[in-house]
């Protein structure tokens, strides 16, 4: 399944939503397109049921994934977190009756490291949402080890295999199934931008003709070895993400 | 751009294997093994009897204890050498520099290939992806700036997936992962590593060589070496079924006792075995050559069904072949080559751990002052 991470972006007007679209009709007009999003509001606003419900009603054949709250993953409050995982967790009951739910998506920071105190925090979270689809996306190559792969295997978790920049201290080019689904994330190649830069320009970048072919084979591969695979776009400047996205599931559906 | 290296690693290839002949085994635990044998070991499990806790080297009686339903297979030589040849073929559609470690391993040489199929990671995508539709094998693959580091990251990820290691990351990746990644970390220097409280690789690599050699011996800094991600080695096209390892002696005076055959033997074993553990390997076959005065010469070729590895048995092979081929008249020169050469499966567990580990300290000694600095009294026979 492909899709782009997030789908409400004002810049997108244009170059892929219709000309005067409302942002309430995003949605809709996304689905006419994609079966799947990821969405990251859920980053900067605690999601809630009725709105997760509104959104699965836009088009039954829409399947999510939600980004987990930055108070989960970015600012961690060790005594309020449990409290603000529930809150979160019961956000996705619609989804969840649906089975629309595809993934909860857990990206961490560079800042989050492989240390003592954060491997029991993740394993605090990852155990107290049990049983959901859940998804680890980390920043920091520490944790790109044998001891995370193994854990992640005992749990059923997903990692996320990520596309780049290539840049020193970013994640490898890792792709290891270690959950029923695989969860493939491509946030563009734009090095010159990556640090120090503003998000939307970090995540400016045109995937080309070439290396979409070479992420077609990453996604087919994954897709061999696993009965769900899940690929998002996040280079989500003026309509990027799309763009690539489209032809992405060109290249796989031809 | 540096050089590139790809790795294919087919984890416990013995058993991964089987399910291509009989899709069913992919439900039951099983390993494969002699159960005919004196002391039946576990050559290979497949992943579900990994799951229980069963791994290769472990004795069968132990591993039923562990599950009572375990299958116990044979092996299938026909089988493992036609998957080889499959694997050999796959892969030199990517490349023809290949070295064919046997048993599921494979390097790569990608450098220079860019052009023809991307990045090395993207070569190692296609190679993967092109092993799971030809040959329904899931793998490990990896790409990396040499060998000792591509195969580290396969084991990262095993049993299937792919990584890359940056060029100029290496430290860094190989700094996290757990030291019983690192090849030549057995048993023995996995407990000493436990006791200094070394579980990772990066922890190895910050020794100082004093410390290195207290703790580990004389392999503290070959493993200190390989903690920092150092291997020169290039990629062997040849496979190690097609490289030989041989050490021959000359006689000052042409020998005719013997004693003195027998010494130069041993003289000439003490050399090629030194190499062949160096390298980490065993072999199946020892040939010898006898160079007589009157200018002929005979070979005579013994072959191992188990493995051989250390001196005295690699001396009983080669003596009984000398034996076959003796005849009177004086020698000027001895021969010892060994063929058939394979990755060393690692320690012997009948092997006493004393023999073991006198050839180890041996092996150190002529690695540290040349191959004179420590001979059995034996080989002083020979002038």
């Amino acid at each position: 399944m492909v899709g782009t991470s997030g789908y409400s972006y004002n810049d997108w007007v244009g170059p892929f939503y219709p000309k005067g679209t409302p942002s309430e009709q995003f949605l809709e007009r996304y689905g006419e397109y994609f079966t799947t999003v990821e969405l990251n509001f859920s980053y900067y606003r605690m999601p809630t049921a009725d709105q997760l419900r509104a959104m699965g009603e836009v088009n039954s054949s829409l399947s999510f994934t939600l980004k987990a709250h930055q108070s989960l993953t970015h600012k961690i409050v060790p005594a309020e977190w449990r409290s603000e995982a529930q809150t979160f967790r019961r956000a996705l009951e619609p989804l969840l009756k649906a089975n629309t739910l595809k993934a909860l998506l857990l990206q961490f920071p560079y800042s989050f490291h492989y240390e003592v105190e954060q491997r029991r925090y993740l394993d605090a979270l990852l155990h107290y949402w049990e049983g959901l689809p859940l998804a680890v996306e980390f920043r920091h190559t520490q944790w790109y080890n044998n001891r995370t792969i193994e854990a992640l295997r005992e749990r059923q978790v997903a990692l996320v295999a990520l596309d780049l920049p290539n840049l020193t201290n970013l994640p490898p080019h890792i792709d290891v199934v270690t959950a029923p689904f695989a969860y493939l994330r491509l946030h563009g190649r734009n090095k010159e931008n990556w640090w120090g830069s503003d998000v939307a320009s970090r995540y400016d970048y045109l995937y080309s003709p070439k290396e979409l072919l070479s992420i077609a084979e990453r996604a087919r591969t994954l897709a061999a070895t696993t009965p769900l695979t899940l690929v998002y776009f996040n280079n989500h400047r003026g309509g990027q993400a799309v763009q690539n996205a489209l032809s992405l599931k060109e290249l796989l559906d031809g | 751009m540096g050089s590139a290296v790809i790795h294919i690693n087919l984890p416990n290839f013995q058993a991964a294997i089987l399910p291509l002949i009989e899709p069913s085994l992919h439900d039951y635990p099983y390993v494969i093994a002699h159960p005919s044998a004196n002391r039946p070991i576990v050559i290979s499990s497949s992943s579900r009897a990994i799951k229980e806790g069963i791994v290769a080297g472990m004795s069968l009686s132990r591993a039923f204890a562990r599950l009572p339903k375990l299958k116990v297979l044979p092996p299938n030589p026909h089988l493992a050498a036609k998957v080889e040849h499959s694997l050999l073929e796959i892969a030199s559609h990517f490349t023809p520099t290949i070295q064919n470690d046997s048993q599921g391993h494979l390097y790569l040489d990608v450098s220079g290939t860019s052009r023809l199929f991307g990045p090395p990671i993207d070569c190692g995508v296609k190679v993967r992806r092109a092993l799971l539709e030809e040959l329904n094998l899931e793998v490990a693959v990896a790409s990396a700036t040499n060998k000792l580091v591509a195969k580290i990251a396969t084991r990262t990820i095993k049993p299937e997936g792919i990584i890359e290691v940056r060029e100029g990351e290496e430290s860094p990746f190989l700094a996290v992962q757990d030291s019983s990644l690192l090849p030549g970390v057995g048993p023995k220097i996995g407990a000493l590593l436990q006791i200094a409280s070394l579980t990772t690789i990066g922890e190895i690599a910050t020794l100082s060589d004093v410390e290195a050699t207290t703790l580990l011996g004389r392999r503290g800094l070959a493993l200190k070496e390989a903690a920092l991600g150092i291997d020169p080695s290039l990629v062997d096209p040849r496979s190690l079924r097609e490289r030989t390892l041989e050490e021959r002696v000359d006689f000052a005076q042409s020998a005719l006792s013997f004693d003195e055959i027998r010494g130069g033997l041993l003289r000439a074993i003490e050399g090629v075995g030194l190499s062949l553990r160096r390298e980490n390997l065993e072999c199946y076959s020892v040939e010898t050559h006898l160079f007589y005065d009157d200018g002929k010469w005979c070979s005579e070729r013994i072959n191992s069904k188990s493995p051989l590895k250390g001196d005295e048995e690699l001396l009983e092979a080669a003596w009984r072949g000398c034996e076959k081929i003796l005849r009177r008249g004086r020698i000027n020169s001895i021969a010892v080559k060994l063929t058939n050469l394979a990755p060393s499966s690692g320690g012997d567990l009948f092997t006493p751990p004393l023999k073991a580990s006198v050839e180890a300290v041996a092996d150190s000694t002529r690695v540290r002052y040349g191959g004179a600095g420590l001979r059995r009294a034996t080989t002083l026979f020979y002038g």
